[in-house]
């Protein structure tokens, strides 16, 4: 027998307002716990919901980005579950007119386009957080109140690789609108999977699980992985009953696993909200945020690669990330050379980046120092190196670059008479190496030119130095 | 009678003060905020006085609080602010010679006054005389931010009426009333010369009423569970019974009433049946009010029976958002509708009745 998965997806986002979506306290990640809230988000009686209008505005944006339709009018409601984390009792969802429906978004795959239709995007509020002690359990309302949008496809993936290539498009549409900054690891996406398995081309879907809260590609792919097999399996050898259930995802065992029946709710009694007013959608509203829609990814690669002539493969690695796109803007828009930005942020900044191990969206970088460096390499005011250690510096501790450069010493010795005395000097200690090299040892000129360079505190121009070396062993021969 | 003193219920929340302090579920709470209708009677240098009214949301429909009310018009007190979904107090209004003026669906801000059923929560005064209730009126009327529901259309002109509003009457709804009191309305009809009209959603506007207020006030009591604030179970040992146990011991029976009904008629099986032909029905019932024809609507304040069919009366205003102002004249109970926004024409009906021997 022979089965196909089918795979719909909820996609929580977080949107990038400042404040809260029905009171004004503010929406930062790692404050401290019930820092940032107020009698309206902790739940107390008599503060009526004022609703954040910047956050309808990402809704709009989120929709125009995924190609859906806006609603002219859209309302919220209220969603009953009882849980310590929800303050109300209540979630303030959008059940009866969410903002946006029927959008679509274009997947790349290895070999293909595929299209993922969208039944619907909403915006809703976040619930707290439970954290677990070894006596207790705390709640932190830190998050209630927090304004995500939540994505709704239709059920029309196959495979994990449709999920994730889905899941990175519609980061990059929502970080370069800047609806979200989509980070993954600070839950500011999150992901709700739900899987079936039928027979290949059976008409009826089969029983359906939801694995709730998905938060990293990596577990996403194994969640997904784990759950088809285990589908297949219960139909294949009626090793087990499927049912219809919310599961959650062991990331060290590596499975899933059916949710205590009370996390299972499944009677929202849903009514629309009477406290906030029902929000007529102008077309003129919709007009202007589409006018001003930032430049997205795809966008952004065909016009470096074919007005600026950037190479595709490192062009790519810019646009793939929202953070780096910025930082290439800001740091062209100071130094007007598109190829070196753009070396020096693939080349060296991505290596120190990977060497910190932090995620390319937590780089955190002064780029008007940045472009001081670029600079006064291309000036040949410092050689290349000094300018890598510089960014490393920058990065580390948001050195001053250019005040750094004089407080060290570090101009580079333009003085060719001193290089070459150095020159002279490296030839003479070291004479063994360089008969070695007159033998025809190619590998021992490294070494020479190095020790020059540290007896130049490694400020000579690298040209300068290899000129004067390679003319003088010449003269060997 | 001192027009500048007045008292609020302890529902209109004041900082550092208890908060709907007869109701077990909120002992020991105190307001972290004052309500803006608290901040805008400061700045006209009201002298305010919390009162408990509101007991158990208003939700133990058998037991009007009479004494509660003598209570706080025992001193100088001139008005009481209060919100009265359910009518308990416009229905005291005209037993004890006060006068309910309910204005416009969010037409004063809500901020600071807690959640009883939102759709139909409103501040209402109850006063000792007109101009009081007017004047107050106009103090509470204010454009709010911190009340999403309400706009800058929400906003009320209280020019007294050139024009003689048109007034209405349905005195089908006598039928079942005592024949005097019959009379007695049915003269003031007269001298109004008022329109026949035929309420024709009336009977139905109470179970209406009770369908949706049940299911907004299963939501609005939601919060409270023992934990944050308000009473605690002292006998409770985990987290399931702290829930449990301080709803049992704290919710009155209306409460419970109200939101196991609630819960009933917003469940999945249900909703359809209860919740959104409820809903359907305070569409038509709203849109049924023809105001071409009339501006204000005479009601009887009582008919034949019980409370509960007396709340098929107090139900028209929440329901349609109407502006309403209950009286009496003698022994006879009156309660005069107006579309929102038109507390004026309520105003010039009352003066042409009271006038009139
Ligand atoms: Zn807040």
């Amino acid at each position: 027998m022979k089965y196909e998965v089918v795979i719909g997806l909820e996609v929580h986002i977080e949107l990038s307002t400042e404040s809260k979506l029905f009171c004004s306290c503010p929406v930062k990640f790692d404050a401290a716990p019930n820092e940032n809230i107020c009698p309206a988000c902790a739940g107390m009686p008599g503060i009526p919901p004022v609703l954040n209008k910047r956050a309808v505005e990402l809704g709009i944006i989120a929709g125009l980005v995924t190609n859906s339709k806006i609603s002219s009018v859209t309302a919220f409601d209220k969603k009953n579950y009882f849980y310590p984390d929800l303050p109300t009792g209540y979630q303030i969802t959008q059940f009866f007119a969410p903002i946006c429906k029927d959008g679509y978004i274009d997947i790349e795959l290895s070999d293909r386009t595929k299209r993922i239709t969208l039944k619907q995007i909403h915006i809703e509020e976040d619930a707290g957080k439970l954290v677990h002690t070894a006596t207790s359990t705390l709640v932190d309302l830190n998050r209630a109140g927090v304004p995500l949008i939540e994505v709704v496809s239709n059920p029309d993936f196959s495979n994990a690789e449709e999920v994730i290539a889905y899941l990175e498009k519609l980061r990059s549409l929502m970080t370069f609108a800047s609806v979200s900054d989509c980070k993954m690891q600070e839950g500011s996406m999150r992901c709700d999977v739900n899987l079936s398995v039928r027979e290949t081309g059976a008409i009826q879907l089969g029983t359906r699980t939801e694995i709730k809260n998905m938060s990293s590609f990596k577990s996403i792919t194994e969640a997904i992985e784990y759950e088809s097999n285990r589908h297949i399996e219960a139909l294949e050898t009626m090793s087990e009953v499927l049912v219809q259930e919310t599961r959650g995802w062991d990331d060290d065992a590596k499975e899933t696993y059916a949710m205590r029946e009370k996390e299972n709710f499944d009677d929202y009694r849903y009514f629309p909200n009477p406290e906030i007013m029902p929000v007529v959608i102008d077309s003129s509203v919709v007009d202007k945020l589409k006018r001003n829609l930032p430049e997205m990814a795809h966008e952004k690669l065909l016009r470096l690669t074919e007005q600026l002539k950037l190479p595709v493969i490192e062009t790519k690695q810019i646009t793939a990330s929202k953070t780096l796109s910025d930082i290439f803007d800001s740091t062209l828009a100071l130094t007007g050379n598109p190829k070196e930005v753009l070396n020096w942020i693939v080349v060296e900044l991505l290596s120190i980046q990977r060497g910190e191990n932090k995620s390319v969206d937590d780089i955190v970088i002064d780029t008007k120092k940045f472009a001081d460096i670029i600079k006064m390499v291309e000036q040949r005011t410092i050689n290349r190196n000094v300018g890598k250690k510089l960014l490393q510096l920058l990065v580390e501790q948001d050195i001053n670059p250019t005040n750094y450069v004089t407080e060290h010493n570090l101009i580079i010795i333009s003085d060719n008479s001193s290089v070459e005395s150095v020159v002279d000097e490296i030839l003479n200690t070291h004479q063994g190496v360089v008969s070695e090299f007159l033998e025809g040892n190619q590998k021992v000129y490294g070494f020479l030119v190095g020790q020059t360079m540290k007896q130049l505190g490694g400020k000579a121009d690298p040209k300068v130095v290899n000129e004067l070396l390679r003319s003088k062993l010449a003269s060997m021969e | 009678m001192n027009p500048k003193h007045i008292a609020v219920d302890d529902t209109i929340m004041r900082v550092n003060m208890p908060v709907m302090s007869t109701t077990e579920i909120f002992r020991g709470y105190l307001s972290p905020i004052d309500a803006h209708v608290i901040t805008l009677l400061e700045a006209n240098d009201y002298t305010i006085n919390s009162v408990p009214l509101s007991q158990n949301f208003g939700t133990d429909l058998s037991e009007l609080p009479l004494q509660q009310v003598r209570e706080v018009f025992k001193g100088d007190i001139s008005a009481c602010l209060v919100n009265d979904p359910f009518g308990s107090f416009k229905q005291l209004a005209t037993k004890e010679n006060l006068i309910f003026l309910q204005p416009s669906y969010a037409s004063v801000s809500r901020y600071g006054l807690v959640q009883h059923v939102p759709s139909m929560d409103q501040i209402g005064i109850l006063a000792k005389d007109i101009s009081t209730a007017y004047e107050l009126l106009s103090v509470i009327q204010s454009i709010d931010p911190k009340d999403g529901v309400m706009t800058e259309r929400n906003t009320v002109s209280l020019t007294p009426n050139k024009l003689e509003a048109r007034v209405a009457f349905d005195a089908s709804l006598l039928n079942s009333t005592n024949d005097e009191y019959g009379e007695l309305l049915n003269s003031i009809a007269k001298d109004l010369n008022a329109v026949d009209v035929k309420l024709i959603y009336f009977d139905i506007s109470k179970q209406v009423m009770t369908i949706l207020a049940a299911a907004e006030l299963s939501h609005s009591i939601n919060r409270y569970d023992g934990v944050r604030f308000g009473y605690r179970s002292a006998d409770a040992s985990n987290l399931e019974e702290i829930y449990e146990k301080s709803r049992s011991e704290s919710f009155s029976i209306g409460m419970k009433l109200f939101g196991i009904l609630g819960v009933f008629v917003l469940s999945q099986n249900n909703s359809k049946r209860y919740y959104e032909q409820a809903m359907k029905l305070r569409r038509m019932i709203k849109e049924s009010l023809d105001y071409v024809k009339y501006d204000v609507i005479l009601l009887p304040t009582e008919i034949n029976g019980n409370n509960y069919t007396n709340l098929a009366i107090f139900s028209q205003a929440p329901l349609a958002g109407l502006a309403s102002l209950t009286f009496s004249k003698g022994n006879c109970g009156i309660q005069l509708l107006a579309k929102p926004y038109h507390e004026q024409q309520l105003l010039e009906t009352y003066n042409r009745i009271i006038s009139k021997d």
